[in-house]
């Protein structure tokens, strides 16, 4: 089909008579402004040709533009294979059909019939048709305006004509509808056994558990068992122990052991009792020996001592008398000592009389030096301090003082103010007389020649010529007077309170007060350089030298003309001979001291030693006469032969113990006593072992372990059969699934080739060497291929989908046209987010459709579709107004 | 007087069937419990002097204590003596099936061997010559002291052993626990009662073993029997009457299948023999067949399975070639076709890992091709 004339009125926006005309081959643009109308002429032409002229109710209420009543009619004349057809319809009040035909004239019914079989759609049943399901191959080419972008919708109807077309160019590839069922079939079973992503379901996945579960079980039911017989077997090896214990008779050999140890133990305690009693008469008999020996060695030591003391008497004797002598010795050294220090003290005592008479001389003249210094400095500081008095007292005179000078200034400044403002507002008279003659101004006599400032009424008298009053106008003139007037009256006021006659005045009191005031200041300076404590303080200070001096003078005269430094020297001199001296004596006395020690110590030495001596030997006298020495000696040895007996009946029972074998005896009691305890403690806990295993086995026994493990074993294997069945049957369904799915891709893709094919120049112009990969369920556009990489359609741009979605639906409309199916492509408002360089691009890939297609472009964008170089009608110029 | 014995062994009672369903795994388990009930029967009713059964009454030692009541509830039918032999499977362990049977109270016909000495039967005129096993595997035959064993003048002997006749089996026996081959004549034994081989055979002079009462394998060595022994008196020789008392029938089938006739053959080899719900059959299917053949070959096998209590089918040898025919009948073009040449492919290449499973896949699409019909 390709459209040649459309004609509208009264439908939507397009109220007036709109005729569009001629529509040629190739690409036709309609252009017009927002709301002139360009959808609503799309939808004028999808409804004279899909909807039935008869359609009431809302959708034909949508039809009648708003406010207006008039019957909605749309004309569309077309060609098919060369055929004119002239079609009408009217709609609403008086519906209407007409379709003129090669060679006839179709109206009602017949017309919506004629259009189905000329463009092969389906009609709806009911009510307005809809692009995607009614509108033949024609939903597929016309987009609206705003959903370019959108995926290509191919319904089933259209997806057939093109399943068609594709078929008819590479053969029934996709198997028909028996591959599909079958196809179905086998994914219905592969989804009884896997998921979507490969994973085991159903059946299968449930056997699987299953199995796992029963071999988890069957494992530890084994091990159940396993340790269920092990606790048999240990139970046989505990009674088997027991039993041998019993067989040996390893208890009662035990008890007869450790019986005969006992006996050995008491023979034993026996002989250790006899060494015992032994060592203690040997200890009775030490004891005894001890008492002669110790008397006769109290004897000895008495003799000693007797002997030692009688000695130290003599060198006691010896030593007191050394002693004397030194003592003797020391006091004629001390006598000597004392005589020599006496005559240094008495030089000593010279020297230092003549030193503090020329001492007294040397402090009294200066003293005097002092005396006189100070008694000027007084001098000085009172004359400053009356300067500085006097200076004050001038400055205290003057009434002028800074804040006074600083308002004086003030009201000076005011007064000059007002006298320049009103000489301002003054009248100015220069005067130059070319004549001799005097001059009055105002009484006073003047110049023959100046200028004067008149502020107020005046009279100028010249002589010879008589006199001119000037009275001086302006309306300020009196106010500023009185200004002046005012502030020189302040001023004058303010001077006369300070004494003063002038503002000149004024400054030159307050400097001469500032000069007295400086001096003031400088003799205060003076006085406190020279009496830094006060004149007071300095007049005391001279009052005390003076008074010292007068004691200096009172005292008797100094030998005249005695050097100081002389009597120093012989002084010092005297002095440390008289050290040296007191020194010797300080020894002297020291020597005496410690012989007098020596000797008081020697001659009590000398009394306790012979103190000791006589104690002594009247002790060893006293001794002796109680007991001699001979009868010490004989109970001596008596004592030593009863200890000697003593001694060899312990070493008699020492030596029978010791063959008694006591270490063997006590080790052959602990072991049989321990081995006796070990063997029946080893039989307790074998005993209560096999009782406790016993009843543990009992327990365990009535539940039937392997009775449990037989049954799970069975279900296991049993598990295991049907998992291996269930298992080869989905590997067998995964095999023919995957291989079904494989076959069916590289149909799809061998189906899809044409498709392919007619795409690609397209795309050449937008993106070089990318591919378009179509949905192999769908046809609508999946991939954009380029780079190696698939980018799905719904990741790409606004701009790039809708720019791909134009080229798949001229690829389409090629494949079709090829097999004889011809439909306009329109396009209303595609492509307004394209930037300036693809849109370019799409206009060559358009122009190349052209060549063949009749493609119509509505749009706002008059400017940028008029590079395309296709003819342009505009949508307001196609109204053909009423006057 | 004459002696009449009764002689079964290999009971193992709570034998479980893995690999059957449960239903029919569980009917086979305590069946083996009603066979006991029969033996105790037959007993009552030819009045035997005793019962001897030659070890593995149990299937192991750690069976529940209900299923040693129930045992003891099976022998009530026959009030004579019953001398129970412990065996590899029940081995008279310090704990074991036989101390917990002593502790939960034995009826006071039913005496356990479990020592080896004699025990003497028949007012003495029997004297049994126990062998118990005291662990699973004996290195030692423990039957030899039947030689030097002192029974009774006039008592004919009777050996009671569980093992393996050394040098006499077919085939090896399960447990090496030797039995040597002339012990009857050394020990001077009248009749030597033997357990642990499952099938009836007479091993060597006067040794018998009488195998399982009730058959639990596919092996064909005659199980399911117990022995009737009369003993005439010290030196006579045995009289041994074989006695059916087994349940189901266990039996194996083969065959090979080459084209549609062998499958008639199959249909027939598995026609409802007598007393089919008794039987318990493995059956081993071999050849090459094309898709549709295999798909009849398994209707066969699903139809004809409803009538056994088992039939396990063992088809792996059983290779499904589909043919060009096959093929062509699910598609001859399209992507359905392309999946079913890359599947032969996979299917004839010797090499590949998956063959068996293309096979699977290709016998899976001709079953959906006809499901959708032609």
């Amino acid at each position: 089909m390709r459209i040649r004339r459309i004609e509208v009125r009264n439908f939507r926006k397009l109220v007036e008579h709109t005729v569009i005309a001629p529509v040629a081959d190739g690409m036709t643009i309609i252009s017009g402004d927002n709301e002139d109308g360009k959808s609503t002429l799309l939808q004028a032409v999808r409804t004279v040709l899909f909807d039935r002229h008869t359609l009431t109710g809302n959708d034909a209420d949508a039809m009648q533009p708003f406010g207006h009543k008039g019957r909605p009619e749309i004309g569309l004349d077309f060609e098919i294979d060369g055929a004119m057809y002239r079609l009408r319809k009217g709609f609403c009040q008086k519906p209407s059909a007409e379709l003129e035909i090669p060679g006839g004239r179709l109206t009602g019914m017949a017309v919506e019939d004629k259009l189905q079989e000329l463009l092969r759609f389906r009609a709806p049943g009911r009510g307005a048709s809809r692009a995607d399901e009614h509108h033949g191959i024609c939903g597929l080419f016309w987009v609206e305006q705003g959903r370019a972008f959108a995926p290509i919708s191919v319904s089933a109807d259209n997806r057939s004509v093109l399943t068609g077309a594709l078929e008819g160019e590479v053969g029934q590839v996709l198997g028909g509808a028996r591959g599909r069922a079958l196809k179905d079939a086998v994914a219905r079973h592969y989804a009884e056994f896997f998921t979507r992503t490969g994973r085991e379901t159903g059946a299968l996945a449930e056997i699987s558990r299953n199995l796992d579960e029963l071999t988890s079980r069957v494992a530890s039911q084994r091990e159940q068992l396993r340790q269920y017989d092990a606790r048999v077997e240990e139970l046989a090896k505990i009674r088997d122990r027991l039993s041998n214990y019993r067989k040996l008779g390893t208890l009662a050999k035990a008890q007869t052991d450790f019986a005969e140890a006992e006996a050995q133990m008491k023979e034993l305690e026996a002989l250790r009792r006899g060494v015992t009693d032994a060592r203690n008469a040997k200890a009775l008999a030490d004891a005894g020996l001890q008492g002669p020996a110790a008397a006769l060695r109290q004897r000895g030591e008495a003799v000693a001592r007797a002997a030692r003391c009688t000695d130290d008497l003599s060198s006691a004797d010896a030593a007191a008398k050394l002693a004397q002598a030194e003592v003797e010795s020391c006091t004629d050294a001390l006598k000597e000592a004392s005589a020599g220090l006496q005559g240094s003290e008495t030089r000593l005592a010279d020297s230092e009389r003549i030193l503090r008479s020329i001492e007294r001389e040397y402090q009294r003249k200066a003293l005097a030096e002092e005396t006189s210094r100070l008694s000027r400095l007084l001098t000085d500081a009172r004359a400053a301090e009356e300067r500085s008095i006097v200076a004050r007292g001038k400055a205290a005179l003057t009434k002028v003082d800074a804040n006074g000078l600083k308002k004086l200034r003030s009201l000076e400044e005011r007064r000059v103010q007002a006298i320049a403002a009103l000489a301002g507002s003054s009248t100015l008279i220069r005067f130059d007389l070319e004549r001799e003659g005097s001059v009055e101004v105002g009484g006073s006599a003047a110049p023959r020649s100046g200028e004067i400032s008149i502020a107020e009424p005046i009279t100028i008298r010249i002589a010879d010529v008589g006199s001119l009053s000037v009275i001086p106008g302006g309306s300020e003139l009196p106010a500023r007077r009185e200004a002046a007037e005012k502030a020189a009256r302040d001023l004058r006021e303010a001077l006369r309170k300070v004494d003063v006659a002038s503002f000149a005045e004024a400054e030159t009191s307050w400097e001469e007060c500032q000069r007295h005031r400086q001096e003031s200041k400088n003799q205060a300076d003076i006085v406190a350089a020279l009496a830094p404590e006060g004149i007071e303080t300095l007049a005391s200070r001279v009052a005390e030298a003076q008074a010292m001096l007068a004691r200096f003078q009172q005292e008797p005269e100094s030998t005249p003309g005695s050097d100081l430094d002389e009597a120093r020297t012989a002084h010092n001199m005297a002095s440390e001979e008289a050290v040296r001296l007191h020194r010797r004596r300080e020894l002297a006395q020291e020597a005496l001291g410690k012989a007098r020690e020596q000797a008081a110590r020697a001659a009590a030495l000398l009394q306790s030693a012979g103190s000791a001596a006589a104690e002594a030997v009247a002790e060893l006298k006293s001794a002796r006469d109680e007991i001699s020495d001979e009868e010490l000696r004989k109970a001596q040895s008596e004592a030593g032969n009863r200890a000697a007996l003593a001694l060899a009946a312990l070493e008699a029972a020492e030596s029978a113990l010791c063959a008694a074998g006591p270490e063997l005896r006590e080790l052959r009691l602990e072991q049989t006593c321990d081995a006796l305890a070990n063997i029946r403690k080893d039989i307790d806990e074998l005993e209560r072992s096999a009782e406790r295993v016993g009843i543990e086995l009992h327990a365990a026994g009535q539940r039937g372990l392997g009775e449990e493990l037989e049954e799970l074993e069975g279900q296991r294997t049993l598990a295991d059969a049907k998992h291996r069945s269930l298992a080869r049957q989905a590997a067998s369904i995964k095999l023919l699934h995957e291989a079904i799915c494989r076959a069916e891709k590289i149909a799809r893709e061998a189906f899809l080739a044409p498709v392919q094919s007619r795409v690609k120049p397209y795309l050449g112009f937008l993106i070089p060497d990318a591919e378009l990969v179509l949905s192999e369920n769908d046809l609508a556009v999946a991939y954009l291929r380029r780079g190696g990489q698939d980018e799905p359609y719904e990741s790409l741009s606004v701009g790039a989908r809708e720019q791909l979605a134009v080229l798949t639906r001229l690829a389409f409309a090629d494949l079709l046209r090829e097999r004889s199916i011809v439909a306009p492509v329109i396009l209303d408002d595609a492509l307004v987010n394209s930037d300036p360089s693809r849109f370019e691009s799409m206009l060559l890939a358009l122009r190349r459709a052209a060549r063949e297609l009749q493609i119509i472009v509505l749009t706002c964008h008059e400017a940028a579709w008029m590079q395309s170089g296709a003819p342009v009608i505009r949508l307001a110029a196609c109204v053909e107004r009423h006057s | 007087m004459a002696i009449r014995l009764l002689h079964t062994a290999d009971w193992q009672i709570c034998k479980r069937f893995a690999g059957f369903e449960a239903d029919a795994g569980a009917q086979l388990t305590v069946q083996r419990l009603n066979t006991i009930t029969r033996i105790a029967e037959l007993a009552a009713q030819r009045g035997v002097d005793a019962v001897l059964v030659a070890g593995d009454v149990f299937e192991t030692n750690a069976v529940k204590d209900d299923t040693l009541r129930r045992v003891m509830n099976a022998t009530r039918a026959f009030d004579g003596p019953w001398v129970l032999l412990p065996g590899n499977h029940d081995p008279a362990l310090v704990e074991s099936a036989w101390t917990r049977l002593q502790r939960l109270g034995l009826p006071p016909n039913v005496l356990l061997a479990l020592d080896p000495e004699p025990i003497l039967l028949a007012g003495d005129s029997l004297a049994v010559l126990p062998a118990p096993l005291e662990r699973r595997h004996e290195a030692r035959d423990i039957t030899e002291w039947f030689n030097d064993a002192k029974t009774p003048g006039h008592a004919v002997r009777v050996g009671l052993a569980h093992g393996s006749v050394a040098n006499r089996l077919p085939r090896p026996s399960e447990a090496p626990n030797t039995i040597a081959d002339d012990r009857s004549e050394r020990a001077k034994l009248d009749y030597l009662a033997l357990g642990d081989w499952h099938g009836t055979i007479e091993i060597a002079p006067r040794t018998w073993y009488s195998g399982t009462p009730e058959p639990d394998r596919f092996k064909d060595n005659d199980p399911g029997n117990v022995l009737l022994v009369t003993l005439d008196g010290p030196g006579a020789p045995p009289q041994v009457e074989r006695v059916p008392v087994g349940h189901f029938r266990w039996t194996s089938l083969s065959q090979h299948i080459a084209g549609a006739e062998d499958a008639d053959a199959l249909d027939a080899l598995l026609g409802a023999p007598p007393d089919v719900e008794r039987i318990v059959t493995e059956l081993r299917l071999s050849g090459t067949v094309d898709l549709s053949l295999r798909r009849r070959i398994g209707e066969i096998v699903a139809r004809q399975s409803a009538c056994y209590h088992v039939l396990q089918t063992d088809m792996d040898a059983l290779v499904a070639e589909p043919t060009d025919d096959d093929l062509d009948r699910i598609d001859r073009m399209g992507f359905i076709r392309a999946a079913i040449d890359e599947l032969r492919a996979k299917a004839r290449d010797p090499a590949d890992p998956e063959r068996e499973t293309a096979r699977d896949a290709l016998q899976r699409l001709y079953a959906e091709h006809l499901r959708l019909g032609v």
